[in-house]
């Protein structure tokens, strides 16, 4: 068996994200592997490659198990993500054979590289020439090259993780055929996605885990899209979610590739894969980006070239990363929550703004954002936008990489927001998430509304088959 | 999920403790830097002094304090620019060609000494706007930027002067005394210095221009995300770093008094060496104006001692010898407190 995991468990700090699990893969195959956010797929995944060791359990690869992701590459596993090959502005060459250059006393033999790579580019499609620059390829091509230089590593099993996310049809369409080619020549492949039609179209078995748990397996042939949306929803009650409040009142009106109204004390999700284009929606109406959307604010169009322009029409985002683009880590806890407020040129008193927030969240102040955790931080990112009291409130996976303690603060929030009149856009890859917290939604695929889920409609069951489409 | 369980990694949060409205114990960890670097200077000063007790005469304690005024005036300007996340080095070629520009409308194009200054003012704001909005409008980096100018501006100082000085001979005196003169018992520069200072310390710590500043060197995008107006920011940094050069070339010129075409070589990384011993992060969004003022007295009294030992061709290798030692010492104590856990 080139990889066999065997009663594999992982904790992280007290979380057990993976108890006990079995795992296998022959040559000449493609698994899926399905599960919710968080259900251990990822980390089942690293373990696999060796990025992380199992508390206990073994992993096997034809008999070896790995100590380090370069000991699991030499032992012939893979694992295939986009943003390994960094190197944009070397070639495709040196990028699949990067750190395995072709060299004769440490100078590169280049017409070796490029013949080398040549080949075993051939081998992922023929249509990409080694001496391009890696930043001229689409993302599909990216995608080829990466897999190009795990078979030029001699990959005997390759681990997807998502791998049609940003692709365009036609790149995944490609994608497939290299897929089924590879399965021909005897490669073992795990194929996770969260896009069910794919995960029926390519593997041959499907794999479901749950909160860490194999929970079903079957053979792809006998799976409908029915039968997997039902694994991966698990029995999720239908949440009680209170009604809005204030509904008469129209905020926000949006016309383009995505249409709503949203009414005052309404949260509207938008739900969808990762790459759907949730983000974008939110990007563009806070002005991050330019705005490819009709927009109307209390009946008036808007027109919105930057953040300040949102800001002034009363928008808050909570952008999807709150390290790097939601809060200033380096900068103290009160600042962080004054900054958007601030607008006198003598610098008002920031503590006396951001104490309401401190006291609420019971977050210490006095020391950098740095240094709290997840889920006082992504409160913090509230809190700086409650205190400008906006009307809407644009969250971006407001709680993404929380614990479910964290979360269910968030969603109080969020919910008592809403309850206070503010109009709420959550966007969020979970489908349980969406369910749990909005009134209704809109889901998403490749950038374009493919329905509307109202409030008795709203499960996780019907996200995903809307979204899987 | 994998993002879940990097999450899971951190323990949820203890209990909430003090919920702090004191910061007081804080500010003096944030001034650890500038504490540090002030015993390093005081700890020079005294060497120096035990060196040769010339160095606490009147007379060189007034020059010294000259020339850390003076280094301060455009190191000051270097910070605000580091500050918010950039770097300026053009600050030795303005330096110059504001000085060139003063003596060279006097004495060649007889305009009066007023007029000549303003127009010296005037000519380095339109340098640090020109550059400013080449770095903001077209997004080309700073450093380019300010490279090209620092060398352009070079040479038009040396195609001006002919590659000679351009001397006063003996005119203005009104105008030399803000360079050599003393005023209520210190050398006049220490007054625009101090003025300087003062207004800087209060625009970088007390106001919103402040704040945005550290704000953008911090992390610019989640700036703008918080509705900073980054650009803008970031083109009045150089307008106001490339001010303070102009000021600083027409107080050197008062001072020597005459203008060459080297005046103020490699000053602008002797700004930079202010600001970092200062405490500034060359990545942005640290430091202070106390700290950048220390950092020009680390600067200043080395250059001085090492003329007071008599050995002053050694003057750049004791210079950057003292800068090395000065960010090793703080690097050393900073990594031994991350140690033992102290933010």
């Amino acid at each position: 068996m080139p990889l066999a995991l065997r009663g594999v468990e992982k904790s992280f700090g007290g979380v057990r994200a993976l108890r006990g699990v079995d795992f296998d893969v022959a040559p000449g195959e493609i698994v899926g592997l399905l599960g919710g956010n968080g259900a251990g797929k990822s980390t089942l995944m690293k373990i696999a490659a060796g990025v992380h060791q199992p508390d206990a359990g073994t992993v096997s690869i034809n008999g070896q198990s790995p100590t380090s992701p370069a000991d699991a590459i030499r032992l012939g596993v893979s694992l295939v993500r986009q943003e390994l090959i960094q190197a944009e502005d070397l070639d495709v060459g040196s990028n699949v054979l990067l750190g395995h250059e072709p060299h004769r006393f440490g100078i590169i033999d280049r017409p070796a590289l490029y013949s080398r790579a040549g080949k075993v580019l051939a081998r992922v499609g023929g249509d990409i020439d080694p001496r391009t620059p890696l930043r001229s390829l689409s993302p599909g091509q990216k995608q080829r090259t990466e897999i190009a230089r795990a078979l030029s590593l001699d990959a005997k099993v390759l681990l997807l993780d998502e791998p049609t996310a940003t692709l365009s049809e036609t790149d995944a369409a490609r994608l497939f055929t290299l897929l089924r080619d590879l399965r021909k020549n005897g490669i073992a492949m795990v194929y996770i996605s969260h896009r069910l039609r794919e995960v029926l179209e390519i593997t041959d078995r499907v794999v479901c885990l749950r909160d860490g748990e194999r929970v079903a397996e079957l053979p792809t042939r006998e799976a409908t899209l029915d039968k997997l949306v039902e694994l991966l929803a698990g029995t999720t009650n239908v949440t009680e979610v209170a009604p809005p409040t204030g509904r008469s009142e129209v905020v926000l009106s949006v016309r383009g590739r995505v249409s709503f109204d949203l009414h005052a004390g309404e949260i509207l999700g938008l739900a969808g894969l990762v790459g759907a284009g949730r983000s974008s929606v939110l990007r563009e109406l806070f002005g991050v980006r330019p705005c490819g959307l009709e927009v109307k604010v209390g009946g008036k169009p808007l027109s919105i070239q930057n953040p300040r322009d949102a800001m002034a029409a009363g928008f808050a985002l909570v952008p999807e990363e709150r390290g790097s683009q939601g809060l200033i880590l380096s900068m103290l806890v009160e600042r962080n929550l004054a900054l958007p407020s601030l607008h006198k040129f003598l610098l008002e008193d920031e503590m006396a703004i951001a104490r309401p927030y401190i006291e609420r969240f019971r977050i210490r102040a006095g020391g950098p954002a740095s240094g709290l955790s997840g889920g006082n931080q992504q409160k913090i990112v509230l809190g700086k936008w409650m205190a400008r009291d906006p009307k809407v409130l644009l969250l971006d996976e407001p709680t993404r990489g929380l614990d479910v303690r964290a979360k269910r603060d968030v969603h109080d929030v969020v919910r008592e927001l809403a309850a206070a009149g503010k109009a709420i856009i959550v966007s969020s890859s979970e489908a349980e998430e969406i369910a749990a917290l909005c009134h209704r939604a809109i889901v998403l695929a490749q950038g374009r509304s493919r329905g509307e889920l109202g409030r008795a409609e709203l499960t996780d069951a019907n996200i995903l088959r809307y979204a899987a489409a | 999920m994998s993002a879940n369980l990097t999450e899971a990694q951190i323990p949820a949060d203890p209990a909430p403790r003090a919920i702090a409205a004191s910061t007081s114990p804080t500010r003096v960890a944030r001034m650890k830097k500038e504490l540090t670097m002030l015993g390093v200077m005081i700890g020079l000063a005294g060497l120096t002094a035990v060196l040769n007790p010339v160095f606490l005469g009147a007379d060189n304690l007034r020059n010294t304090i000259r020339h850390i005024s003076l280094i301060s005036l455009f190191a000051l300007g270097e910070a605000v620019v580091i500050i918010a996340g950039g770097i300026d080095l053009s600050v030795g070629s303005i330096i110059c060609i504001s000085a060139v520009t003063t003596s060279y409308l006097t004495m060649y194009a007889g305009l009066g000494i007023g007029a000549a200054v303003a127009a010296a003012i005037a000519l380095s704001l339109v340098v640090g706007l020109a550059q400013g909005l080449v770095i903001t409008w077209l997004g080309v980096q700073p450093f380019v930027v300010t490279l090209g100018s620092m060398l352009l501006l070079r040479g038009f100082a040396e195609v001006l002067t002919g590659g000679t000085d351009i001397g006063f001979q003996g005119k203005f005196p009104g105008f030399r005394f803000l360079g050599e003169g003393i005023g209520l018992g210190m050398p006049m520069p220490f007054w625009f210095a101090l003025a300087a200072i003062a207004i800087t310390a209060f625009l970088m710590h007390r106001t919103l221009f402040g704040r945005y500043c550290y704000a953008i060197g911090s992390n610019a995008e989640a700036a703008r995300l918080s509705g900073v107006p980054v650009q803008r920011i970031r083109l009045i940094t150089f307008v106001a770093s490339a001010g303070l050069s102009g000021v600083a070339g027409i107080l050197y010129v008062a001072y020597l008094p005459s203008a060459t075409p080297s005046l103020g070589s490699a000053y602008e990384l002797h700004a930079v060496a202010a600001a970092v011993l200062g405490g500034c992060s060359l990545l942005g969004g640290r430091g202070s104006v106390f700290g950048v003022l220390i950092g020009a007295g680390i600067m200043q009294i080395t250059f001085n001692a090492v003329n007071l030992v008599g050995k002053s061709l050694w003057q750049n290798v004791v210079a950057g010898g003292v800068i090395l030692a000065a960010v090793i010492v703080d690097r050393v104590f900073e990594k031994n407190a991350s140690r033992r856990g102290v933010k």
